[in-house]
This record gives C-alpha cells, structure tokens and sequence, in this order.
C-alpha cells in the first residue's frame, strides 16, 4: 500500500519514480536507536529525513504529504482522515487565494495544519538516529535527532568502535537549534569506509544544563556504486550514445544521410590553395590547453585534415603549440597527413614547435610570426581564452584569411568579429566528421541531432510549466512540483 | 601495434573517467587517470624544453635571421630553470624539524612549521606497537598523547592560532636544539628548515625577482593591449551594413550606454524600476531606464542565446568523445583511417 501510495506521487510528480528514497541501492545496516521512535530501519530514517525537510520548507507539499502518510501508516501511525482532508483543504485555500493579504493568512493556516503531521513524525522518529549518507564515497554519514523543549545547543559526539581497543567519545560539532528545522547534521569528518561509529546528541538549556537526548546504534559508511542522483543523466546519455551509435551503423548499410554545409568548413580547401598560390605558409594554433580537454583533440583532428589537403597543395603548415604533450601529438598527425597524402619528403618537423605554457608569452610568440612571416591563412581551433582577440586581429593586420573555431562561448564574439569564418560550438566538433565526409562519422552527427531533439523537448516542456507557474498561480500545484523535479533532478543533476 | 595501443588505452581511461563520475565509489580512478596524465605531461615537458632549446640554439648557431632574440631567449630559459631548481636566494622554511628515533622498529618524524602568527606541530610515528599509546614530551612540557593504530601508525597535530585561540601557545617558546620525545619509545632534537625546504618563488628568492619584475611586466604590456585590439575589431564589426548589423549596432550601443554612467545619466527622468509601483505606466517607462534594458538584454536574449550554443557544445563533445573512444575518428592518432 505504502508503496504504491509513493509511485502514484511519484508518476504526479512527474519522474517521482526516480526519487533517490525510492531508489537507495541496498539498505544500509540498522542505525537508529534510543527514544521510544517507531521508525528504526536506516531506510526509513533516511525517508523520514528527506520528508521532513520538505514538509519544513513547504516545497513539493503534496508529494511529501503524501510520502509522510505512507511512512507514518506503515509504521503504525495513523492519524485521523479528517486532519488529512483538513490539511488538504488549506493546501486549495492557499493556493487558488489571489488577495496578497489573505494569501498569507492562509499560508500561516496551512503551516499550523501541517504541524501535527510534523509532530508525530517526529515522534516516530527515535530520539536519536543515523544512517549512511546516500550516494557518496563511503566518507559521510548523517545524524538526526528530535528537537529538544529549550535546548541553546545540541552537542554531537561520536564514538569510533575499534574491536579489542579502548576509544573515547569525541565531540565533533555543536549545533544551534533553528525552530523546526535543526534536527540533523551530516558529518564528513575523518569518516572511513568500512569503520563503524556510533553517536550521541546532548542538548545544553538556557542554564548549561546538558541532557543526553539518545545513542543510536552502530553505523557503518559505506561507498555507493552507482550515485542514483545522476540516473536521469545517466538515461540521458545512454539515448544520445544509444543514438549515436544506430546512426554511425545505419550508415555503414549504405543509408544515405544529409548534413548541411558548413562555411568556415568549405573554405579550407580555398584558404590552403591560397597559400599555395602565394607561396606564404598556413599558421595552425591549436589553442592554449593540454591533451586532456577535448578541444584540443578536435583540433589536432582538424590538424589532421588540413595538413593533408597542405601536403596535396605544397603548402608549408606551422604549428606552435603551447604545451609539450600537444605538440608531439601534432607532430604524429601531421606526418601521417603527409604520408597519406604521398608527400613523406615534404614533411618538416620543425615547424612543429613547443614555444610557452605561458599564455601571453605564447601570444608574443605566435603573433611575432604571424608579424614576421605574414601567414597567408591562419586556423585557430582549441580553447581560447583572452589571447583570441590579440591573434586574430594581428592576422587581420597582416592581411591573412582566417578560420576559428572553439567551444568557449565568451571567445565566439571575438573570433565572429575578427576572422573570415567560425567554427561556432558545436560545429567545431562536427569538424572532423564532416571534413572526412566517411558515411560513419557522418553517422554520429544525426545521432546527435536526437539528442537536440530531446534537449529542445526538454526546453520546450519546461518553458510551459515554468510560463504555468508564473503567470497561472500553479506554484503549490502538481506543475510546480514537476517544475522543481526538472530544475533538481534534471538540471542540477545533469550539470555535474 | 602502433595504432591499436594507443586506442586500448583511450578507450580504457574514457570508460573509467565515465565510470568514476557515476560512481562514488569508483572516484579515486579518475584522480588515478587524471594523475597517470600529469606524469605524462612532466614527462613531455622536458620533450618541449629539448626542442625549445634545440630550435633557437640551432638559430643561434647558424647565425639565422633574429638569431639574437634566440639567444636572449635561451639564456632567459636557463637562467630561470637554473634559478627555479638550485633555489638560488631562497631562504629555509620558518620552524623546526627533526627525526625521532629510538629502540626497535619505530621511527618518527616531527615537524614545527611557523606561518606569520600560526604555529603547526605535526608528529607522525610509524611501525610502532598497534594499539599502544604513548605521552609526548616537547622540553619538560607534556604535549599530548599519540595512540598507534591497527597498522602501527599514529599522528599528533598542535596547534596554535590566535585568531582562532586555538591551544598550543607553548610552541611559540620552542627554540633549536629543544628536545622531543614519545614515550620510552622515540626522541631527538629539534634543528632548523634547511635552506632547501624554501619554496622556489619565496619572496625575495631569485626566481621570485625574475617573475616579478622581468615576467610580469611584459605579461601586463601584452594583456594590456587588448583594449587596443577590441577597440579595432569593434569599429570593424559594429558599421551599419544591412538590417542585421543595424541592430547588432544597436544593442551594442544599448550595453556600452548601460554599463557606464551615461546609461543611468541620460534615462534620469525615466523611474528606476525597484522604485516604480505595480501595474502602473511608470512601471511601462522604467523598463526603458538603460540600466535596466542593459540588464534585460543581457538575461534574455545574451543568455538564451548563449546556452543555445553551450548546449550544442555539450553534444558536441559527447559524439566527439564517443567517436574518439570507439576508434571511429583516430585522426588525432595520426591514423590513416579516420
């Protein structure tokens, strides 16, 4: 019953299902103990917990009631059905209330109606309890207690339980009682995995009186294997790469797929020929970051091409490079580039150089050259930061044609203003696969189309709840909910 | 062999950076991944300084065009290295160190470290008796005791902090020579940082003055000259060419106005919007005050167009980074396929 009475908030509430709570890996040992609480299984603490805060700051109401119901029914508490109805009654008055004032009388109203549901809560909670913290490393564990009638300070020691060996308690926090919410605190301190601590909570009144609230039992933090925070991220990524990889194989069967064209793209071959045609040589910076972020592989993979269609024109191509490890991995591509193009003769490892991990002192250099030797075409593809602009203007001085691209949004204005074409975002990263026109890369570019088609799903669900809760008042209704679980569990969530 | 290699070992370290971040459990492989490539980088690094050196000395030797500009630059290479790894000016770390030893297995080591008013004790014992515990003695002064653990190890920080008043205010008494002791167990006596124990760019050191007043100056000039270079590109992108670049102009000119004085200056009489009541054709007229429209400019049309691209960038790099872990694109690898 309880369970189910949770899955049909959850499929309300949008992807309820997905609920850390509802979905905590294996339950993690008993740890609850002291008081006359009925609720002792770290599973359910953990619910109580979560519940509790929500019914404290009032966000998602109706889900939490409902999941408060479930948990006090299943442990054999039942409150009457008329102070469920009662509580639901003000939860519609508040929320169809227009006038300001009477808006927050029916607010206070509610928040009085909510309190006996508070109440046996926490009168159903042990005086004091802990449990494993979820989804972490195996180095937090959480401790709640009851509010305590006059406590200035609640006092939390901890006793480390060794086998065969003598340990002290240690008093790792104090905590100042805020009223209905300073029940729990979590401690990351010197936790080991696999070690079993106990803990003990004292609350000291106005005259320094100390009362021992409860000892809980033994609990023991351990690390997570999967962090089921991040599922619906997790799902997400598994569409896209899933998408990816049943376009890249539709291809290789001969499906025929569309890309669109590309500008800065198809200037490649016109910018290397004009080099050719001047005799001047082809400047290719890769940015300023190492091998380990991923615009400087995309632009070695661009390296790569260019280099190529440079060997076919007997064109000269220079790459400084900013870190050691960038410029042996632009050494190996571009003298397979030559050799593909079967010029092995014409390839000159010494135009490709280390000059600074320094960024401006890497800037002087390269704009030197550029001053020195007045690069006919000048490529700037990695990570940029301030030098983007001080390059591409002196190669616009110069009187080189140029082409960016980059994946740092607050480098793109500069690049737009500056050269001939940009590789914007995305587009940058499309470069390889649409340069190497092979049907299975191109594959991997429709395959990224479904996730923008998700992506503007997404957009376009949120934009309607949010525009909902704005302009019709449904902040306290089940599209509020469904609104804060898109903007918890999959923004925040997503964003790492 | 020579490609294959390489892709076993991409594909390996991207399928447990992807585990690790899913994975509380599994966190430590991506520290160990990321630490496995700081080792790399090191090591490429003196690949880049070989070939640095190399490129100009050979400028130099030959007498090639501007082969003065490589001698500076090979000097300065090595002035600085040679300043940076024989610490040339530096001075030892403030406090005192020495090793415990004593009968038996165990050894220990203590270090007073003094930063400004802070002073830090740190004694660490190892291959002690598991499970012992033992009183530690600083001069006369007891200071604490130590317990061993299960593995025979044990530690023992003091400290003291004023603005903390944190306890420990003997240490500021501690002198060379002071004797320290655990137990029955270990003892020795205490001795200053050596030289050696500085950091290379302490204030003062040779490193320090080189980057201070030879580096950074030259850094700032080149930063500097960036508002030269906006000023150009600017004037370039901003002409009235067509419809699109009339209202590029004009939002621009909407910022600029917006984020200087002038914006609020000219928009006076217009009612600042915290000020204006609801509903109201005040309110209407407020939301042209420049500040304000700056404001909205940038939330709405800056920001929604910026996750747009922030958003194709994400999946970008998604279906750049599955098509490198699965071999598909090996261009980077100098491969011929891909």
């Amino acid at each position: 019953m309880r369970r189910r009475g949770r899955l049909v908030e959850g499929l309300i509430a949008g992807l309820g299902l997905l609920l850390p709570v509802s979905l905590a890996a294996q339950p993690p040992p008993m740890s609850g103990a002291g008081g006359a609480g009925r609720i002792r299984e770290a599973r359910d603490l953990q619910e109580a917990w979560e519940v509790l805060s929500g019914l404290i700051s009032g966000e998602r109401l109706r889900l939490h009631l409902a999941q408060a119901r479930a948990l006090l029914e299943h442990h054999g508490v039942s409150l009457p059905a008329a102070e469920w109805e009662r509580v639901h009654q003000k939860l519609r008055a508040r929320d169809y209330e227009q006038n300001p004032d009477r808006r927050k009388t029916a607010q206070d109203e509610l928040t009085a109606a909510v309190d006996p549901i508070k109440d046996a809560l926490f009168a159903a909670l042990p005086a004091v309890g802990a449990f494993d913290a979820p989804n972490d490393d195996g180095t937090k564990l959480i401790v709640l207690w009851r509010p305590h009638a006059g406590a200035q300070q609640y006092l939390v020691e901890r006793l480390d339980v060794r086998p065969g060996r003598q340990t002290n308690w240690e008093q790792i926090r104090t905590a100042a009682p805020i009223p209905g919410s300073a029940f729990e605190l979590t401690d990351d301190s010197r936790i080991y995995p696999s070690h079993r601590y106990r803990y003990r909570v004292s609350a000291v009144d106005a005259q320094g009186q100390r009362t021992l609230l409860g000892e809980t039992g033994e609990v023991t933090a351990t690390a997570q294997w999967f962090n089921f925070d991040q599922l619906g991220f997790l799902i997400f990524v598994l569409v896209l790469c899933g998408a990816v990889i049943v376009y890249i194989q539709a291809a290789q069967r001969g499906v025929r797929l569309t890309i669109r064209k590309i500008a800065g793209l198809d200037a490649v071959d016109e910018a290397v020929g004009r080099a050719t045609e001047m005799g001047r040589p082809i400047l290719f910076v890769p940015g300023i970051q190492d091998m380990n972020d991923i615009q400087t592989v995309a632009g070695l993979i661009v390296l790569g091409r260019v280099a190529r269609v440079a060997a076919e024109h007997d064109a000269q191509i220079e790459v400084p490079t900013s870190r050691s490890l960038v410029m042996t991995a632009a050494r190996e591509t571009v003298a397979t580039s030559y050799l593909n193009a079967g010029r092995p003769d014409a390839y000159d490892e010494k135009k490709i150089y280390y000059v600074t991990d320094e960024q401006f002192g890497y800037v002087a250099a390269v704009t030197g050259t550029m001053v020195r030797e007045k690069p006919a075409t000048c490529f700037y593809m990695g990570s940029f930061f301030a030098e983007s602009l001080i390059l591409a203007e002196t190669a616009n001085l110069t009187g080189s044609i140029q082409i960016a691209g980059t994946a740092q949004p607050a480098q793109l204005p500069f690049f737009v203003a500056a050269c001939d074409y940009t590789l914007i975002g995305e587009e940058f990263f499309a470069a390889s696969a649409y340069l190497s026109g092979e049907p299975q890369q191109l594959g991997s570019l429709k395959g990224q189309d479904v996730g923008k088609l998700l992506v503007m799903l997404f957009v376009f669900v949120g934009t309607v709840l949010a525009t909902l809760v704005e302009t019709a008042e449904w902040r306290h209704t089940v599209v509020g909910d469904a609104l804060d679980y898109m903007v918890q569990r999959v923004l925040n969530t997503g964003g790492g | 062999m020579k490609r294959t290699v390489p892709l076993i070992i991409t594909f390996l370290a991207g399928v447990v950076l992807i585990y690790a971040y899913f994975s509380p459990a599994a966190a430590g492989l991506s520290d160990l991944s990321l630490i496995h490539f700081d080792i790399l980088a090191a090591i490429a690094f003196l690949l880049g300084g070989g070939n640095l050196l190399r490129m100009h000395g050979e400028k130099v030797y030959k007498q090639q065009a501007g082969w003065g500009y490589s001698l500076i630059a090979i000097v300065a290479f090595l002035t600085t290295l040679g300043f940076g790894l024989c610490k040339v000016g530096v001075t030892g770390r403030p406090g005192y160190w020495t090793h415990l030893t004593g009968a038996g297995q165990a050894v220990g080591l203590v270090n007073l470290d003094i930063a400004d008013e802070r002073h830090t004790l740190t004694l660490t014992v190892r291959r002690a008796e598991p499970g012992s515990t033992h009183a530690v003695r600083l001069g006369q002064r007891e200071i604490g005791q130590i317990e061993v653990d299960r593995d025979g190890r044990g530690d023992l920080v003091v400290k003291y902090d004023p603005p903390k008043k944190m306890a420990g205010e003997f240490l500021k008494s501690v002198r060379e020579g002071d004797t320290l002791a655990v137990g029955a167990l270990l003892q020795g006596t205490l001795q200053r940082y050596a030289p050696i124990t500085g950091d290379y760019n302490q204030n003062g050191s040779a490193f320090w003055f080189m980057y201070e007043y030879g580096f950074r100056p030259a850094v700032q000039t080149t930063f500097a000259m960036l508002a030269f270079y906006v000023a150009s590109a600017a004037f370039r992108a901003f002409r009235a060419r067509n419809i699109e670049s009339v209202l590029l102009l004009g939002t621009a000119f909407v910022i600029l106005l917006g984020r200087t004085f002038v914006g609020a200056w000219i928009s006076q009489g217009l009612v600042d919007p915290s000020q204006a009541p609801q509903n109201t054709w005040e309110q209407f007229l407020s939301f042209w005050y420049i500040p304000n429209l700056t404001g909205w400019l940038m939330s709405v049309f800056n920001t929604a167009g910026n996750r747009a691209i922030m958003i194709g960038i994400a999946l970008g790099i998604a279906a750049t980074s599955l098509r490198v872990l699965l071999g598909i694109d090996r261009s980077y690898l100098g491969s011929e396929k891909g």
